[in-house]
């Protein structure tokens, strides 16, 4: 290391610089990378002006920066994958500066968990509705950075649309206010939303100003189960024709469904937020439109608390493959979970393609996913080691993109690309006869980045 | 904390439990006023205190004192850690004379539940420690080794059953000892699976989990139990089984000053829930006292049990 | 457990963090070296000798077992951890101190 850093722990105080191997390992990676490069320091950010001075630090000494929150990123978005990188960790910044219970919204550090933030505001009788299954270690900037959604997506969207306003520290070194403490906010270009999905490749945000909701008044739910995927799908369709609007509509494939001990069905998870006293009509409708396609009521549920329960297996989607994978692999288990959505009504087609690729490659793969916005995640497993099986599942994982792209659909949904789905992301742009938007992705990049310091090797090369 | 500050510790709760069965240069009758007048049954069951209410104020202080001088490496830590050393010489540590009586008082609170229960059993002729630190900081091999003098010295006096008022000794004592120590067959049973639920004097408190009986021990209902009567105030996260949050205790002698920053943590915790709370470990009591600066009021079990 | 068996253990984690949820040297500290995934890693990658801040983050869990719960992978976490504190002060206490 020619650096010593020494200028920058004077700035910003000893213990904001780390520069201890051991440590810098650990802050080099997320979950799904498999290579990363070890980082100069790892930086605790605890303020804008912190953010402000290792920016400035960069630009002079010519370095990266790779903000991470709290690495739980899924496509190596928060991965260093270049020499000479600062890791600009938030996961400090993490306090409530404000709570409106009449403006709802909230004003937050982004380096809080989500689950802290929603336990906080639990007392409010609020929410922030973006409920990823890591709520309890992503963090609230997390998912808006990486536009990231959840369980109940069916009736909130994702993190875009619970997002008002940025503070963030561009490549200039400048702070920048975008979005309004205002729903409306139509002040020339929404450089706001630019932020959604940006990965860390344009700034780093200091504070973030969020919508909430009311946390609902009562919620009903069933889960059914299903012999068909189509069956199961219709299901969905048919609550919205008859304009049930979900809350959740969750699902597992018979594999998953069988892995977290529900028997080889297709499991539905549906329910929707109600004015007390019409639990019991909602129910029914519910009931309706699941038996109606051919569902089997398995459990139905008159309170969140209890529906919340309900889905511990659907929760199950990322630990039960890791648990199979790493009894069958041991330290060599890797896990991917592949993020693509389609329109609602293609899903049963979608669904069909990807079992059949699934028993084509012949990597063990389960399926789960948001069949009310029709985010599906396939989540396959393979022994690292094993390098035929490694390259297998890699196409696989690739394939399931492909699908996505043939039925109108995403490559991501909710993750990002990262450093995984560079490739993917060229081929949905030609897909759809988009390049241009790779090079307009590229300009926007240096008007933000000038220096090109941010997250190199992130969503392009 | 450096390693030469574990291992001057190490060295003083070796030494000290060599000489005097307790893990620092502790008064020997310290731990042994409580028992004043009380009936002792026969000894094959014991009521056994392991001396933790009575240590845990000696090393609130100490931990001050670390604190205090310790934040630096060697240094005037070093010198503390070989007063501790010189101590056994003469110097002794010394609780201050009302923590002494109070804990006196939570013992004998205990013996005299367990009496109302109609529960049958003796008292030792003098308390010994467990050795539940020396595990805890994972000097397991000290631990091993004092672990079989102690077994021996539950057997020399017959004890067949052992009743415990704190879970680091009923943790050391049901879960540890059986590795450590061969053909250790004495039965270690908690004094709260023993006594009735009766009323609780104070309500509308927080109950603040020991980890050791809530997550080891499998004591987290039958605490809620014990406590239903005075209302506790719950939170899912704040007082979850699986979410409530440590002490610190577990680094006080190790690392002082982040053990007081978790307390503190803790302490904002369970204000939101209320300003009353109540532990059931001596070790919780003397770290959330450190950190609450009074804001909120602390009681252990045994005092507000009626 | 050997140093082997406690490596084979932590070498299971998939590095998704929920263990940091309830853990309260993380909450207070905000390092990651201060909660479990962190820990693990550390014992994960641990080639013979531990940096000052990893030993430290290390030697400051509680074991207080809030962590292990959350583990998708059903790793014993504390314990892991607690045996490598073990395994740390026996090269480092006993066998240079006698
Ligand atoms: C088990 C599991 C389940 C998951 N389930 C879901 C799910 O249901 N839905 C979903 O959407 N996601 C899911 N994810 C993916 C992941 O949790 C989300 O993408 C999450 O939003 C990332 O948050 P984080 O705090 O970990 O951020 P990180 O991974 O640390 O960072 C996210 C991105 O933001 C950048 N960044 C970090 N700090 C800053 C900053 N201050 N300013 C600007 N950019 C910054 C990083 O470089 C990175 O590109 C799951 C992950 C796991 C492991």
């Amino acid at each position: 290391m020619s650096l010593s850093l020494v200028d920058l722990r004077k700035t910003l105080g000893e213990d904001k610089v780390v520069t201890d191997p051991d440590i810098l390992r650990i802050y080099a990676r997320d979950p799904a990378s498999f290579e990363f490069e070890l980082p100069l320091a790892v930086v605790y950010a605890e303020s804008a002006d912190d953010v402000v001075n290792v920016v400035n630090y960069a630009i002079k000494n010519k370095l990266y920066i790779t903000p991470v929150f709290h690495s739980t990123s899924l496509s190596g978005n928060a991965a260093t994958v270049a020499r000479n990188t600062i890791v600009l960790s938030s996961e400090r910044m993490n306090k409530i500066l404000e709570v409106s219970d009449v403006d709802w919204l909230a004003v937050v550090q982004p380096g809080i968990k989500i689950d802290e933030f929603n336990l906080e505001l639990m007392r409010y009788g609020l929410q922030w509705p973006v409920d990823p299954a890591s709520s309890k270690t992503a963090s609230v900037g997390g998912s808006i950075i990486n536009g990231g959604g959840g369980v109940k997506g069916a009736k909130y969207g994702p993190a875009p649309h619970w997002v008002l306003a940025l503070e963030a520290v561009i490549g200039t070194g400048e702070r920048i206010r975008v979005g309004c403490r205002t729903l409306k906010c139509r002040e020339g270009y929404d450089l706001l939303h630019l932020f959604v999905g940006s990965e860390g490749t344009l700034g780093v945000i200091t504070e973030a100003t969020v919508r909430l909701a009311p946390l609902p008044e009562a919620f009903v739910g069933i889960v059914a189960q299903y012999d068909d995927i189509v069956d199961l799908a219709n299901t969905v369709v048919e609550a919205r024709r008859r304009r049930l609007w979900l809350m959740v509509a969750e699902f597992m494939d018979d594999d998953g469904s069988d892995l977290v001990g529900l028997g080889r069905k297709y499991t539905l998870w549906m329910g929707a937020d109600i004015s007390a006293g019409s639990e019991e009509a909602v129910l029914t409708r519910l009931r309706e439109v699941a038996e109606g396609n051919r569902g089997k009521v398995v459990a139905e549920a008159a309170k969140w608390g209890d529906f919340f329960k309900l889905l511990e297996p659907r929760r199950l989607l990322y630990p039960a493959p890791v648990k199979r994978a790493v009894e069958s692999y041991g330290g060599n288990a890797v896990i991917m979970m592949a993020d693509v959505a389609v329109p609602t009504s293609k899903l049963p087609e979608a669904m069909r393609e990807v079992k059949d690729a699934v028993r084509l490659y012949g990597v063990p793969t389960i399926t789960g996913g948001h069949v009310g916005d029709g985010n599906i995640h396939p989540t396959l497993w393979f022994d690292k080691s094993n390098e035929e099986q490694k390259k297998k599942a890699i196409k696989l994982f690739e394939h399931f993109g492909k699908i996505a792209i043939k039925y109108d659909g995403t490559i991501s949904a909710e993750h990002g690309i990262g450093v995984h789905k560079r490739e993917m992301l060229k081929t949905a742009l030609e897909a759809r006869g988009s390049t241009a938007a790779l090079r307009i992705y590229k300009e926007i990049k240096r008007i933000f980045d000038p220096h090109g310091i941010f997250n190199p090797g992130k969503i392009f090369e | 904390m450096s390693i030469e500050w574990i291992s001057q510790l190490r060295e003083i709760v070796v030494d000290s439990l060599e000489k005097s069965w307790l893990p620092f240069p502790l008064k020997e009758d310290l731990c042994e006023g409580w028992k004043k007048d009380l009936q002792a049954g026969p000894s094959s069951t014991i009521l056994y205190t392991s001396c933790m209410y009575h240590i845990a104020p000696v090393i609130e202080k100490a931990v001050e004192n670390l604190e205090k001088f310790g934040v630096t490496k060697g240094g005037v830590m070093t010198r503390l850690a070989a007063v501790g050393t010189k101590a056994l010489g003469g110097f002794l540590l010394r609780p201050d004379e009302a923590e002494v009586k109070r804990a006196d008082g939570i013992v004998r609170r205990i013996y005299e539940l367990l009496r109302r229960a109609g529960v049958e059993f003796g008292l030792l002729d003098r308390e010994i420690y467990s050795g539940a630190l020396l595990y805890e900081l994972g000097l397991v091999d000290d631990f091993a080794r004092y672990a079989r003098r102690a077994a021996e010295y539950f057997k020399k006096r017959g004890v067949r059953r052992i009743i415990t008022v704190d879970p680091h000794t009923q943790h050391v004592l049901e879960k540890i000892y059986p590795k450590y120590v061969e053909g250790f067959d004495i039965e270690v049973v908690s004094y709260l699976d023993l006594i009735k639920p009766g009323g609780v004097s104070i309500n509308g408190f927080a109950i603040h989990d020991s980890c050791l009986y809530a997550r080891f021990l499998g004591k987290y209902e039958r605490i809620r139990q014990l406590l239903a009567a005075g209302n506790p105030v719950e939170d899912p996260y704040i007082t979850g089984k699986d979410t409530a949050g440590c002490c610190g205790g577990p680094i006080e002698s190790t690392f002082p000053g982040v053990a007081k920053q978790i307390a503190k943590t803790r302490v904002r915790e369970l204000a939101k829930l209320s300003r009353k709370v109540v532990v059931q470990c001596p070790i919780c009591y003397v770290n959330l006292k450190r950190a609450s600066e009074g804001e909120v009021e602390l009681y252990h079990m045994a005092e507000v049990l009626l | 457990m050997s140093l082997a068996e406690l490596r084979a253990e932590a070498s299971k984690c998939q590095f998704c963090g929920f263990c940091e949820y309830a853990c309260p040297t993380y909450k207070t500290m905000r390092m990651r070296h201060f909660g479990p995934r962190g820990r693990i890693n550390l014992i994960k990658n641990f080639d013979g000798e531990l940096s000052e801040a990893a030993y430290i983050g290390i030697m400051t869990c509680l074991v207080c077992r809030a962590c292990d719960v959350q583990c998708p992978a059903g790793i014993k976490i504390a314990e892991v951890i607690h045996d490598f504190k073990a395994y740390i002060l026996e090269g480092k206490i006993y066998k240079n101190k006698r």
